[in-house]
Formats: structure tokens, sequence, C-alpha cells
């Protein structure tokens, strides 16, 4: 089973912002943007929105930092923090080259996507098809498509 | 919901911080058979050497258990602990818990031998023992065991204008945290301050008709009017024994990774239990005063209802004998006899520092002089981070932008 | 709301204005071995790299504290100490994984960065914006959007 990754595909968002509302929903119980894992940075005067969420990296620069080992590599491919071991440093949400780690001020702690146990919210119902989960073989696959369609023009 | 904690000392001061940080509203009973409010053991040698005046050891006063909700029961022995009734009972007063925190702590040992009843025999660990020796006003002291009780005595007293002698039994200083290299050090430390040392050599006889007046050893006589013995503690679990919890092999009291004994309502925490090693898993004592912590913690949180596993303790040593720093991290000493070490070792002006490495990660530091840049080889340590991995990031400006503190780890590991 | 430092690493050149700012208006002498930030050099890449008190939620250094010295503010959320209860004893100095505690060897105690009572001056003097003083909500938000107008900016160019 190979591992999944998240994909998302900017120009398709539309900056509805529903992700972050399930994200949200699922994780904190409310919907509330602020607590989201994934978030759409939003350029309303270009129309372009482009949701960030982890990239779960080989060589992850998060797990790098973090102080006290608190983030970790789940076998799956998934990046994880042990909440008990994380001391609210910071660190790691100034090493996310994407700028996803988040930090919630009133529990003390970083908070980042979890893949929702390996089926992710965010992918269901995003309804342009944004955000999908796929094999990382597959990443690729739409792009060199799109691509491949454009030189056959 | 009321919690009962045992023991007014780091870890049961721990364990009521914690409860009401999470809970202001839980019942919170404290009691202890000192009348002192909290006060710091680790400073009492501070005091003894005159750098901090002796109001500066208490930690708390009484408006702050006050503030804290915590109702105390100072001065007060608890006898025994019905764990079926889920009552202590205290001379003729019972109180009931829901949960129990056990934070009994240890006391400090003087072994059995002729003479060390005699009137100027002493220990060092409680606010009493310090108003004892102070009183006493020695001035030819003999030191038994060079812990960091011992020689941090030593210093203090020798700084105060006694003659000191420190006699330790094996054949170097501290010997469970310094290998000979650092040790020597030490001893030359000491010497160069007029601290007679006297290392393999055992006490076994302190002589005197009313009072001390000296000691004779394996090898010889001396005379002083002093005797600070520091050779070790007994761990305060007769309580918790008579009880039925259970103790493990080396002594404490025996709790899994939620500081639970085998006990469901009662938990353990501080130089009462017996711990495991960060680094090697194994049964360990840690009497450090940041473990005492930590453990409270974890403890306090179980009882809460809130899920906590402790991660084990970490041996941390850190001194300053005449404005020279010892410390210890880690795996040192003996404790690396079985494993495969090889050594980063390096003396210079700024000191002397010896790693011990074991499959590309850092298991233990011994350093004398400049501690600044320890931190993040504390850190390594602790998480057991691979040298190669220090090594990549630190060659990689990009991701060494991100954990700057690596540089100073690079000037130990790799310079 | 609660603000803190971001350092902004690249953008230091290392002219050390930081530190002795700090160490003039803590303790009234110019000697950046009294700073409370401290700019570690990568001398073969000539980058510097200027690190300071965190201000951790769960501090290593305030569990190491042998006299329980160390404690967060309530209200604004730092990490401050009781600094006439010191004993000087360097344990949270050896615990901090940033080495950012300073032992202050004038008065014998361990000190980190108190953020200047809310108006930090290393942010004031810093030549290049390398330090700012930004709010914890924000930092996350900032490096979004940067790294997304990066992204749309590389497709653009394509």
């Amino acid at each position: 089973m190979t591992q999944r990754v998240l994909v998302i595909d900017y120009h398709k968002c539309v900056g509805c912002e529903t992700c972050q509302m399930v994200c949200s929903l699922v994780h904190e119980g409310i919907c509330s943007p602020d607590l989201s894992r994934i978030r759409v940075a939003r350029f309303e005067t270009d129309a372009r929105f482009v949701p960030i969420s982890c990239a779960f990296c080989e060589k992850a620069p998060c797990i790098s930092v973090c102080p006290t080992a608190a983030i970790f590599r789940t076998n799956e491919g998934a990046v994880l923090i042990d909440d008990e071991k994380c001391i609210g440093c910071r660190q790691c949400v100034q090493a996310c080259p994407f700028g996803h780690m988040n930090f919630n001020p009133a529990r003390g702690i970083a908070y980042k996507c979890d893949l929702c146990d390996g089926d992710p919210q965010c992918v269901k119902f995003c309804w342009t098809n944004a955000i999908q989960f796929l094999p990382m073989e597959m990443a690729a696959e739409d792009k060199r498509y799109a691509a491949a369609g454009k030189i056959m023009e | 919901m009321r919690i009962v904690i045992i023991g007014n000392g780091a870890a049961g001061n721990q364990a009521a911080e914690t409860i009401r940080k999470h809970d202001d509203q839980i019942e919170l009973i404290m009691l202890s058979h000192e009348t002192f409010p909290e006060y710091s053991a680790c400073a009492l040698p501070d005091c003894m050497a005159g750098w901090i005046p002796r109001s500066n050891l208490f930690l708390k006063n009484e408006r702050d258990y006050d503030k804290q909700r915590i109702q105390t029961i100072l001065g007060r022995q608890v006898s025994s602990i019905n764990i079926d009734n889920k009552e202590l009972s205290m001379e003729d007063e019972s109180i009931a818990y829901d949960k129990l925190i056990l934070a009994t702590g240890s006391r400090p040992i003087i072994p059995s031998l002729k003479g060390s009843a005699l009137k100027g025999n002493f220990v060092l660990k409680s606010v009493a023992d310090l108003d004892k020796i102070l009183e006493h006003r020695g001035s030819r002291v003999v030191v038994v065991g060079s812990g960091n009780i011992g020689v941090e005595v030593a210093e203090a007293l020798e700084i105060q204008g006694c003659q000191v002698v420190l006699i330790e039994l094996m054949e170097r200083l501290m010997p469970k945290i310094f290998s000979h290299k650092a040790a020597a050090i030490l001893r030359d430390t000491l010497e160069k301050h007029q601290i007679k040392v006297l290392t393999g050599e055992k006490v076994l006889e302190v002589i005197g008709s009313q009072r001390v007046e000296g000691i004779i050893t394996d090898r010889r006589e001396l005379p002083c009017d002093t005797v600070i013995w520091a050779v070790g503690v007994k761990q305060n679990v007769e309580l918790a024994v008579q009880a039925g919890i259970d103790t493990g092999q080396m002594g404490g009291i025996k709790v899994n990774r939620h500081m639970q004994t085998n006990c469901e309502d009662i938990y353990a925490c501080g130089d009462c239990i017996e711990s495991f090693d960060i680094i090697s898993g194994k049964p360990a004592l840690s009497l450090l005063w940041p473990s005492a912590k930590r453990q409270a913690e974890v403890a306090a949180l179980n009882c809460l209802g809130r899920e906590s596993a402790y991660e084990g303790s970490l041996n941390v040593g850190i001194e300053e004998f005449y404005d020279t720093n010892f410390v210890a991290i880690g795996l040192t000493a003996d404790a690396l006899k079985e494993y495969e070490v090889q050594l980063i070792e390096k003396e210079d002006s700024r000191g002397y520092y010896c790693l011990a490495v074991v499959d590309d990660r850092v298991i233990g530091l011994e350093l004398v002089g400049d501690c600044d840049r320890l931190g993040a080889i504390m850190s390594l340590i602790k998480n057991g981070t691979a040298i190669s991995e220090v090594k990549r990031i630190i060659s990689n400006p990009e991701l060494l932008v991100n954990i700057p503190w690596y540089v100073d780890a690079g000037e130990i590991l790799f310079s | 709301m609660n603000k803190r430092l971001l350092i902004n690493t690249w953008l230091c050149d290392g002219c050390g204005l930081c530190e002795l700012v700090c160490a003039f208006s803590h303790t009234g002498l110019w000697h950046p071995a009294l700073s409370r930030i401290k700019v570690l050099e990568d001398k073969k890449n000539g980058l510097f790299f200027p690190t300071t008190c965190a201000h951790c939620v769960n501090p290593p250094c305030a569990n190491a504290c042998l006299m329980n010295v160390i404690v967060k503010d309530p209200e604004t959320g730092l990490t401050i100490r009781n600094e006439s209860s010191c004993i000087g004893c360097r344990a949270c100095e050896i615990s901090c994984p940033f080495n950012v505690c300073l032992f202050d060897y004038v008065n014998e105690v361990v000190v980190n960065c108190d953020l200047c009572k809310g108006d930090p001056l290393c942010v004031k003097v810093c030549p290049t914006g390398a330090i700012e003083f930004v709010s914890v909500e924000e930092t996350p938000e900032r490096k979004r959007v940067a790294a997304a107008s990066d992204r749309l900016l590389e497709s653009a160019q394509r």
C-alpha cells in the first residue's frame, strides 16, 4: 500500500472554505476557520485561493526543529504531533516552508493536518475536487496529462 | 472529589500545582511531618556557604497555600494507610481520600557505626539539619561521601572557614557521575582550596566521649569536631509497604508510566519511587528536583483522569565548585560499562568535555568549564537525535536557518 | 493577541546592535556577553542567526529550576523569573534546548529575554528588520501567504 498524500490543485479552488469548516468541526467540534488545519490563503484582488496543508515532507523541517521530538512520522507516512511532548515553543511554525504548522494559543500547543486517521474529510467535502488524496506516484499524473495535452495541441 | 498528597517537597507541591491548574474546585489536602512550608533542599548548601539568606530557602509561605486553596496539615506523621477504606490514619485522626498521591521522598542514611550517634554527627537534607549544623559551629569537619551533597557541603564549610576533610569510599570523587578525568579535575580544584581529599578510604568509627572528637578510617585517625554524612538516602516507603503497595527491586515504590501504584487510586512520585532511565529504559532512582516535578505533573494529570505518560528520568547534574562548572548529563561513568562507546573528548582553554556516543547518538556528557552551549546537547541526548542528522543540518544553511542552536551543538560535536 | 519576537534569520547581517542594546538596557554595560539575544554565527557560510527566548508554553527551564523561580505570567504568557531567589545554579541554562538562557556573570543569576516590558528594543534598533514583534496568531498566516505567493508567482512566471 503506497503512501497517499494530499494533492492540492489551487487552480480549482474557489475559496469557499468548506474544507476549513469541516476540518475544524471534525477536530475541534466547532466550525471555526481559525482552528482548521487546512487553511486557504486568499488573494482577493487576483481572485486566487491557495489551500495550504501538510506536504508530508520526506525530510520534514518540523520534525528536525522540534526540541522535544514531539513531531513524528508514522509508518503510513503521516506527520503527527504528540500533544503531551509539545512545549509550545512554536519553532515548527517558523520552520515549515509552507506555513502549514498552526499554533493554538489557548491550548499552548502546535497542531497540524493529521490526515484524519487516513480518511481526510476535506477531500470528501471539496466539491471542486481541488483537494485529492492520492498515492504519491499518481500525484503528478494530472499535471503530466495536462502538459501532454498542451503539447499535442 | 478529594485528593490527598503526602509530602510537601518538590513532588508534592508540583502535584498540587498541576491539579489546581486544571481544576480549582477539587478538594486538596497536603500532609507533611515537617512544619516548614515548601523549601528547596537543593539550596541548603548555598545557605550554609552564606550565599543566600535562610529566608530564601522557602519557596512558599502560608498565604500561597491559601491562595491555591490547599489545606495543609503540617508537623504530623501519617501512621498508616487503609487502602480498602481509602483512609489515612494520623494518631487520633482519620482522613478519607478519593485519590492519594505519595510524595514521601527520602531520608539520608547514617551508617550504624560506633560513635555515629554522638553529638556532632549530622546529615543535610532539611532546614532543621542546616540549623543544627550551623548552631554546632564546628571548625574541623569531616564530610563522608562525595556525591552532590558531600562536595557541596565540603565547599560551603571551607568557605565558612572550617578545616575540611572529604572522604570518599571509591577511588575517585563523585564516582556515580564522573569518570576519572573529570573527577581528577574536581579533586585538583578542591585541593587547591585547602580541602583535604581522601579517596578509596572507608570510615570505620567515630570517636569521642560526649561528642565527636575524631574518626578512624581503614588508613588513619583524624581529629575533628563534626562529621557530616553524605553517603546516600533511603526512600521513605514504609507507609506504602505497610499498606500493601508494591516496591521495586531498587527499593522505591513501584509505579507504571502513569505514576500509578499497584493500588488503583494511589499514585506516587519523587524520591520515593522507582523510576526508569530515559535512555537505557532500566529501573533507576532519579533523586533529582526536576525529575520529582515532572513525575508529579504526570501523577497529578492521571489523578484528574487526563492521560499522561512518563517518558523516564534523565540524569542531570550541574555543580559549580569554586567558580568552575562541573556538568554530567545522561549516562556517564560506570553507567557506560555495558555499552560499546565511542568518545568525543576535548580539552582546551574553555575546559574539558567528553561525550559518550553509541550508535551515532550521544548518550552521555561530562563537562568541566564553560557550560553555556549545553542546552542543545541535552536535547540531542534526550531525544536520541543522530549526530549525522546534526551534521546534515549544519552543512545546509537552508536547514540551519531554522535550527540555529545546532551551531552550538556542532561546536562541541565536530570541533 | 500576545506578541512574540519573530526572527527573519536570513535578513540578519550580524551587526550585533541587538546584543549591545539588550545588554546595555538591562545591565548598563555595553557587553554582548550580557545580552539576552544571542547572534550565532555560521562562519563557513557567513550567516548569522539571532536566537532568543521563545517563551515556550511549557518551558523546560521552569521544570529544571531548583528554586522554582521560573513561572509563566498568567497575563502575558511570558516566561518570567523571580530573580532575587535565583541561586545561579544554571540548571535552566543547560535545560534550554535553544541555549537562550543567559548567565549574567555580574549578578550571578540566570536571566532570559523579557521582551522589554512589551516594547522590545532589539526590534527597534535592528537595521534590516530581521527581528519583528508579531502576534502569535499572525505568524502562521504570514508564512502561508508568503509561501502561497511564491507558488502563484512561480506558476505565473511559467
